[in-house]
């Protein structure tokens, strides 16, 4: 079965590999930190964001890892074999880092939800029942990534000339807008514990606006991913498409690092800023 | 050599260097669940020529940090104190402890036979005078947890239950609150004295022999009396127990 070659622009790659392992390494710390916070201080329910970035950190570097088997391969199908059992490394992990961005939204979600109000309502039981059917999907083979050829979802029959070819694609834009809704049920949870911590103190302006880039990250996150899901959308057109969604990496690439920068500005609030925001 | 946390229980050989008494004590991994830092305290009690008590600190890997005297003579005590630490039960009595770290009066409600029981241990930590009419009110049979590094206080307590006397718990006990008491005096005075600190530069200045989770037990009762703490800490774990917690 082809897969793609790898025909990056070396210079591109590299920085990408190299944000890869940032984003995976901050994302690794920031999991450290919070199983760190909950163990120390007692808060339990920190041990969600620890989940997620553990999550979320393990899948990027594994990906970020496929990427060099990639380039050193010089094709996608990076086959390893665990426990008898062969797997294209690089697609696979792919395929991971997205499961992982939904479990970091519903684990989000979920932390958000708790720390207004303690508890979890119905409505509450469907957006983690969403988070895990989405989380599921992604893992799904379609979401896999990088086969030059499109197999047909149904082999043509007399019966049935033309069959639905463009069932990856289905799956795909599902992913991409399954990202989007959750990534949105997250911020307006997270939005609505932020007015209520606005509430409760309206003069701390550098809570306030550690919250405002926390957001943000989380909201660059969806703009990263939703690229990612949609990579390859374009290969449907087989041989006339671009080499595998350079675009969409790049597009993905300068999202995640911004969403790097925000999330850090947010969580870790470095001296530099905060000294600007309270002199402002 | 790798170092390697102990994962089955250790007997580690101790020469009292008041007596001259050897004692085998036993460390287990549990010992280092409510030691965040990785270090125990362990007390050991003898009885001659009088009464004492030494105290052994004892790393995650096995080892001895460090052996002293803690008290040359036991001052003798009538109060049962291991009765009443049974009959409140470890947690609840964990939690009274940080209570009357807190507070300067309170009262305590409830069944009266615990509430007689947490005012012989407030005799213990020599705080019988914050028992009194409160707005300030810790209702015994429904105790709450604190939202705080309550672990090194967990660890009195339970360190306790290696000492066959109650006497030499009452030492322990009330000697171990004294210095908390008396790092939460010092740290209130020296905090309001910079607009931001992080947990070295406070170790440093506290004289006291407190440690990092101890400070941090100190830190979060502060955080409970209205300082805001989680904000004016420059280290990241309170930067995100600002933000989360």
């Amino acid at each position: 079965m082809p897969y793609f070659e790898f025909d990056y622009p070396l210079g591109l790659f590299i920085a990408y590999v190299l944000v890869g392992f940032a984003f995976s390494a901050f994302s690794l710390y920031l999991s450290y930190l919070f199983r760190f916070v909950s163990k120390k201080h007692g808060i339990e329910r920190l041990k969600l964001l620890f989940i997620g970035f553990a999550l979320v950190g393990i899948a990027y570097l594994l990906q970020t890892i496929g990427w060099l088997y990639f380039a050193e391969y010089g094709t996608a199908e990076t086959p390893i074999t665990i426990f008898g059992c062969t797997i294209n490394f690089l697609p696979s992990m792919v395929a991971f880092c997205m499961c992982s961005i939904f479990c970091w939204y519903t684990l989000f979600y979920l932390y958000a939800r708790l720390q207004r109000n303690d508890m979890l309502f119905a409505k509450d039981y469907v957006v983690v029942a969403i988070g895990i059917a989405s989380a599921a999907i992604s893992l799904l083979p379609q979401n896999m990534w990088m086969r030059s050829d499109i197999p047909r979802f149904q082999e043509p029959a007399p019966w049935n000339p033309n069959p639905p070819i463009y069932i990856e694609s289905v799956i795909r834009l599902t992913t991409a807008l399954l990202i989007i809704i959750i990534g949105f049920l997250t911020i307006f949870s997270y939005y609505l514990l932020y007015r209520k911590k606005l509430k409760e103190e309206p003069e701390d302006i550098v809570m306030r606006k550690r919250h405002e880039y926390l957001l943000l990250g989380i909201l660059l996150m969806t703009f990263a991913v939703v690229s990612l899901a949609m990579r390859d959308i374009a290969m449907l057109r087989g041989k006339e498409m671009l080499p595998p969604s350079i675009v969409a990496l790049l597009i993905a690439t300068l999202f995640q690092m911004l969403s790097i920068f925000c999330l850090y500005i947010g969580i870790l609030a470095p001296e530099w800023i905060t000294r600007r925001w309270t002199k402002s | 050599m790798s170092q390697q946390a102990i994962i089955k229980p250790l007997t580690i050989r101790i020469k009292c260097p008041v007596c001259g008494e050897q004692t085998d004590i036993s460390i287990s991994p549990e010992d280092f669940q409510n030691a965040l830092s990785g270090v125990v305290r362990v007390p050991i009690q003898h009885d001659r020529p009088v009464p004492h008590l030494i105290i052994v600190d004892v790393d995650k890997y096995g080892f001895i940090r460090g052996a002293y005297v803690y008290r040359r003579t036991i001052q003798p005590t009538q109060i049962p104190v291991g009765e009443i630490i049974d009959a409140l039960g470890l947690e609840r009595a964990t939690y009274i402890l940080y209570y009357f770290l807190r507070y300067d009066k309170l009262k305590i409600t409830g069944k009266k036979e615990l509430v007689d029981k947490a005012r012989l241990l407030s005799y213990v930590l020599d705080e019988a005078e914050k028992i009194a009419e409160s707005s300030n009110i810790i209702n015994i049979d429904k105790i709450r947890k604190p939202k705080a590094t309550i672990q090194p206080l967990r660890q009195i307590l339970l360190q306790s239950l290696r000492l066959k006397t109650n006497s030499a718990k009452a030492e322990w006990i009330g000697g171990e609150y004294k210095k908390l008491k008396e790092g939460l005096r010092e740290l209130e005075e020296i905090f309001e004295t910079r607009p931001s600190w992080t947990l070295d530069m406070l170790l440093k200045l506290l004289e006291g022999s407190i440690n990092r989770d101890e400070l941090r037990l100190l830190l979060d009762i502060m955080e409970d009396k209205g300082y805001k703490v989680s904000k004016r800490i420059r280290d990241a774990e309170y930067k995100i127990k600002g933000l989360f917690g």
